[in-house]
């Protein structure tokens, strides 16, 4: 069933990056997986491991967002153990290949 | 084991468990104090690591706010305690907070964290989603050094209240130096603990022996006297006559 918001038409299974831009939708996804583990430092570090990579203040392409994604799963892995770091990585990687495919 | 209201939890300390009538009541918050190498880190995770081998379920939450959760994990397995050798449906998850102060120090944003609010909100978090059997603090002197304590009994309530809400067992690791009797920083946390679990050392010629007592345990009749505390391949034991 369609819906409307803020003037946007809305369906279900519509892909997200419809309705906000991609660079935010992939932000809040992951910083609300980290926050879980670390709260408010959820944005401080995603921003230090773009920081480490040279991808502060722009727009990342697909590889730049994997290549990112790989950065915070190694240190995941450090913080909590490879099972959270996986499951954080993996979910990361099927929201970016679901919002690539629509 | 349950009995009288409480259900306890056993120390696995091969003799210690019968000093304080039948173990640690479930729930309590237990200060474990001592100087550095009476082995604190190691008897804590020790009890847990037994607790999940022999319940063959449950959950263990240990939060090192300053050794590396692989240093940690290496010591560990070096006493025969392999968290990845536990029986399925158990769960020993080791939060390397340590980690997380160096690459926050890294960002430049270090002086602006509220440590105390961003290491409890996670645990509240993971409680409400899992329940957790036993909560470990490693340590209360590592938060010391990185949170503002400028009222420290009031936080320390409060802290300890949080802790007291998940209904978990906690124990808080206190750093003390040698042949101190203070459990603690600011002299409140053995008040608000229920329980403390002192390890000392000794010097005796040349040897340097380690000594448990149970100092106190709310709602449990227990020996207040000193052990030779021995570990070996086995585990942790006391020599008592």
């Amino acid at each position: 069933m369609m819906s409307r918001k803020n003037g946007k038409i809305l369906y279900p299974g519509m892909p997200l990056h419809l309705i906000m831009d991609l660079d935010t939708l992939i932000e809040i996804e992951l910083k609300k997986k980290l926050e879980k583990l670390i709260d408010g430092l959820s944005s401080t570090i995603v921003e230090l491991h773009k920081k480490r990579l040279g991808l502060s203040g722009k727009s990342l392409s697909r590889d730049e967002y994997i290549l990112l994604f790989k950065e915070i799963r190694e240190s995941l892995e450090r913080f909590a153990g490879r099972k959270i770091a996986d499951e954080i990585y993996t979910d990361m990687l099927d929201l970016l290949n679901k919002e690539y495919a629509g | 084991m349950k009995m009288a209201g409480y259900e306890y939890l056993k120390t696995y300390v091969d003799g210690l468990d019968e000093k304080i009538e039948r173990g640690i009541p479930k729930g309590h918050i237990v200060l474990v104090s001592g100087p550095t190498g009476s082995m604190k880190s190691t008897l804590t995770f020790y009890m847990a690591y037994r607790y999940l081998q022999n319940n063959k379920k449950g959950n263990v939450v240990y939060v090192s706010l300053e050794q590396s959760r692989e240093s940690l994990l290496k010591q560990m397995v070096s006493l025969n305690m392999d968290i990845e050798k536990l029986p399925k449906g158990t769960e020993f998850n080791v939060f390397d907070w340590g980690l997380v102060r160096k690459m926050v120090k890294e960002s430049g944003t270090y002086e602006k964290v509220d440590w105390i609010k961003a290491i409890e909100t996670p645990i509240r978090e993971y409680a409400k989603e899992k329940k957790i059997d036993i909560l470990i603090l490693d340590s209360l002197q590592a938060l010391y050094a990185i949170a503002e304590m400028e009222n420290p009994r009031n936080q320390l309530f409060f802290l300890f209240e949080t802790m007291r809400e998940l209904s978990s067992t906690t124990f808080i690791i206190s750093e003390t130096t040698y042949n101190s009797m203070k459990f603690g920083s600011y002299d409140v946390e053995g008040f608000l603990a229920d329980g403390i679990i002192h390890l000392s050392m000794e010097r005796v010629g040349r040897t340097l022996g380690r000594y448990i007592s149970v100092i106190k345990m709310r709602g449990v009749k227990h020996s207040t006297d000193y052990y030779p505390l021995l570990v070996d391949e086995r585990g942790f034991r006391i020599v008592s006559h």
